[in-house]
């Protein structure tokens, strides 16, 4: 599944904060999302993920030549910082995204240690995820896009505040997500640019 | 895979989201449990004191009537037989005539001690002993026998009777049968009968003679004992309660933003998280109930004047919780995920 942006922009009020965005984010890649702060890339990604309308143009999600809007049941959302549930299990966290999507409890739970496993938290699944750090959070965000079995993978700057090292393992682990789906980054960093498939700057379009 | 959460995962993710016994979900146990045992606790306590109440107005002779003359200067008479047959009308409790009797030697108790004759239809225990001693006359309750001026009776000290009756410090007989009318004639009706009705409708079965006579209450209630009861403030608690289920409920929402985000954020519809959400707080709910319930069952024994409906109040405040903190996570779930993402 690919997504198609035609004319695409967004505006608050008055003020605009891009437009006349169009391309394509190819399938199964990994397509950052550049530009400096308020240039709108949170907001595209919102678009992205069906929870917002751009303000003008299109989105769809193509796939063998069907159009479609974005919409919450094909992309998944993993967002600054990570929300998690602090008083329950790193398990159980990575578990509602694949019992969201209508499994039962034990496949969700296997499913969820596999996903750990990947991202390098398969020690810390019983711990509470009030006590993670920011990259391990990060990790936990995308253990449960690996779970949620979406096609779309949308992460808003998964490298803010970590250090060099994680910000390394989190590049690693988008780059595998592309295994599985497309994924759309939001980010400053450059790390993240330099390992992306396709760039997509914001900068020059207001 | 269908992109909604199945039932039963569902209800067991609201399991152990709500009773997690840890941080502030504990509060919201503990405020459940209380407002629970709070209920049972205001309802026991209102009952107790509406008993209380009543208990002190019926040793006074509430719901009594007298019948009697209206004006002392023209004295009027009640056929006894009339009286008595008061005491099979459906709203009236008993029913008889008292008469003043000359005043005897009764060896037990001294000189001159009030003697009064009574319809057994307003004291049944004459049906059983000859005599039944006034309970302040200071003998212990049971069977006796008494002599009265040199004779011996069977008599029986009795329980204390309504301070209408003026039975208390006499002792009291059958009326005798040369006797057949009396001045006065006294009426107990049912708890929950109205005293000016049935003070109409029995003044018109009794057959008198002489001049007009009066069916008036014994003690003059300045407000209906029952009416109050119904209008106290305190009949509003299992919806107040209920509320303040719904306030907790709700504050400890507007906490959650983080968490709501991780739900929605992780594919869960909006439906699923307001059915989720109203999960949590009906495990809360069926805490206060169950609670609630129990201390009601316990309170029904301790104070057994209490009615059964009693039992329906921790339902009224689990039910008003749930349907209010239902409207609020609707509302609260209709921010965009990104927003409520941002919202830490």
């Amino acid at each position: 599944m690919w997504i198609e942006l035609d004319d695409v922009g967004i505006s608050y009020g008055d003020r605009v904060i891009f437009s006349g965005l169009s391309g394509r984010i190819p399938e199964r890649q990994l397509t950052a999302l550049v530009g400096p702060s308020g240039s709108g890339k949170t907001s595209l990604l919102a678009a992205l993920a069906g929870f917002d309308q751009p303000t003008i143009g299109r989105i769809a999600l193509v796939e063998e030549g069907r159009r479609s809007p974005p919409s919450s049941r094909e992309a998944i959302w993993l967002p600054q910082g990570a929300n998690s549930l602090p008083l329950r299990s790193v398990l159980d966290n990575v578990a509602i995204a694949a019992l969201a999507n209508g499994l039962a409890r034990t496949e969700a739970n296997e499913r969820s240690l596999a996903a750990l496993q990947l991202v390098g938290l398969a020690q810390r699944g019983s711990v509470k995820a009030g006590t993670l750090s920011g990259g391990e959070l990060q990790r936990l965000a995308m253990a449960r896009g690996l779970v949620s079995s979406r096609s779309i993978i949308l992460a808003d700057e998964p490298s803010a505040g970590l250090d060099v090292e994680n910000v390394r393992l989190v590049s690693s682990l988008l780059r595998d997500l592309t295994r599985f789906a497309t994924v759309v980054v939001a980010t400053h960093d450059d790390v993240l640019r330099t390992v992306a498939d396709h760039v997509i700057d914001l900068r020059n379009l207001t | 895979m269908n992109g909604r959460w199945r039932t039963g995962a569902i209800f067991d993710e609201a399991r152990r989201n709500a009773l997690l016994w840890r941080s502030r979900q504990s509060i919201a146990i503990a405020v459940s449990i209380l407002l629970g045992l709070g209920l049972a606790l205001t309802s026991a306590s209102d009952w107790h004191t509406l008993s209380r109440n009543i208990e002190s107005l019926d040793l006074r002779g509430r719901n009594v009537l007298i019948a009697q003359a209206t004006d002392p200067a023209s004295p009027a008479e009640i056929s006894i037989a009339s009286c008595e047959a008061t005491s099979e009308l459906l709203a009236v409790e008993r029913a008889g005539a008292v008469v003043a009797l000359d005043s005897t030697n009764v060896t037990q108790l001294g000189p001159r001690v009030p003697l009064v004759g009574v319809s057994p239809s307003l004291l049944p225990e004459l049906d059983h002993v000859a005599a039944v001693v006034g309970s302040s006359l200071g003998l212990a309750p049971g069977d006796i026998t008494l002599v009265v001026e040199g004779e011996v009776l069977t008599a029986r000290v009795g329980q204390p009777q309504p301070e209408a009756f003026g039975l208390n410090s006499a002792v009291a007989v059958r009326v005798p049968f040369t006797t057949t009318w009396t001045r006065q004639c006294v009426i107990e009706l049912g708890d929950s009968e109205s005293v000016t009705r049935q003070a109409a409708l029995i003044s018109a079965q009794l057959r008198t003679d002489g001049g007009d006579i009066a069916v008036t209450p014994y003690v003059n209630e300045t407000f209906d004992i029952l009416q109050a009861f119904g209008s106290r403030p305190t009949r509003w608690v299992p919806l107040g309660f209920g509320l303040l289920g719904l306030i907790l409920g709700g504050a400890l929402l507007s906490m959650r933003s983080s968490e709501l985000a991780a739900y929605r954020l992780s594919g869960t519809s909006r439906r699923d998280l307001v059915i989720l959400l109203a999960a949590e707080q009906a495990l809360l709910a069926g805490v206060t109930v169950a609670f609630g319930s129990f201390g009601c069952v316990i309170a029904l024994l301790v104070v057994p004047t209490m009615p059964l409906t009693t039992l329906l109040w921790p339902w009224v405040t689990g039910l008003t919780s749930l349907v209010g903190f239902w409207f609020v996570a609707y509302f609260a779930t209709r921010r965009s995920p990104a927003v409520l993402a941002r919202d830490r």
